[in-house]
């Protein structure tokens, strides 16, 4: 699986990435944010998609993220929409009031927001890891049994 | 060659006198290489440039400055860009520094026109 590390540029600001539980939560969402016809303000998008996560990054955060695969919508006036199926590992800077803490986060987020290619956008630096440079066990982390297909392929060859 | 452009939009709503708005302009204007410094040394600039910033920042130049009645408007906008995968660059108004700082305008781009315009068509010049 690609993955690819996040960081924030000296100065930028914080950054907000919009995790959805399911794709097409996040394709309403970018219909309704995108389309000229619609009267909904940002805020009152998200009220009317509690459900989507808002992860945080400040100053000194960085994460490590996997792409775990994509789906794409087209509709009538826009163009195509690509969202990103990922697994985040958000690292918070220790600060006076806590100490440094890891979180996970699981979701849909729009390509447009984070592209797994090297590139910097708005303050934030994309660098893709490559085995090596990876930081953090993904599978301990989300509990991944990745075997468990291979597995269930194996008993099922040996019952055939 | 494609037309590119940057857009700064500011909240009218602040009352700023001419003056406050050409600092606002120029701080805006200039955000996305300080948002974008990889140095970390203080005296110096290090911004990988976009292909299409390097042909802004030495060619046309060309800006839009547009104004917006109110800051939830202004944060409808930075969620639109953020959705659309526009770069945008929010300003905070600090003078006062005994004031919380609160946003004053946002700079979008320098990117194509016609993807600033997709998120600038609604609104009027300042």
């Amino acid at each position: 699986m690609k993955k690819c590390k996040v960081t924030l540029a000296l100065a930028a600001k914080p950054k907000y990435f919009y995790l959805a539980p399911d794709a097409e939560t996040l394709y309403l969402l970018t219909t309704k944010t995108i389309k000229d016809n619609t009267k909904r303000s940002a805020k009152e998008t998200l009220k009317f998609h509690p459900d989507i996560e808002i992860v945080t990054m400040k100053h000194g955060d960085w994460a490590e993220i996997e792409w775990n695969g994509c789906q794409n919508f087209h509709d009538n006036g826009i163009e195509t929409i690509r969202a990103n199926y990922v697994k985040i590992v958000k690292v918070t800077k220790a600060s006076v009031d806590s100490p440094e803490s890891i979180t996970i986060h699981i979701g849909w987020i729009l390509c447009e927001q984070l592209g797994f290619v090297n590139h910097r956008k708005s303050g934030v630096r994309v660098k893709m890891l490559s085995k090596n440079d990876e930081e953090f066990n993904f599978k301990e982390l989300f509990h991944d049994d990745e075997n468990y297909d291979d597995e269930a392929q194996k008993s099922h060859v040996v019952f055939c | 060659m494609t037309d590119l452009k940057q857009a700064i939009i500011i909240r009218k709503d602040l009352n700023f006198n001419k003056r406050q708005l050409a600092s606002q302009v120029a701080k805006a204007s200039v955000k996305f290489l300080v948002e974008n410094n990889e140095a970390e040394r203080g005296n110096q600039l290090l911004v990988s440039l976009s292909s299409d910033e390097q042909a802004w920042l030495t060619g046309s130049f060309s800006q839009e400055i547009l104004g917006v009645s109110t800051k939830d408007q202004l944060d409808d906008i930075m969620f639109r860009a953020e959705i659309m995968g526009i770069e945008a660059y929010p300003v905070f108004n600090n003078h006062n520094e005994t004031d919380n700082p609160q946003i004053s305008c946002i700079a979008l781009g320098p990117d194509e026109s016609g993807v600033i315009n997709k998120l600038i068509h609604s609104l009027k010049p300042l």
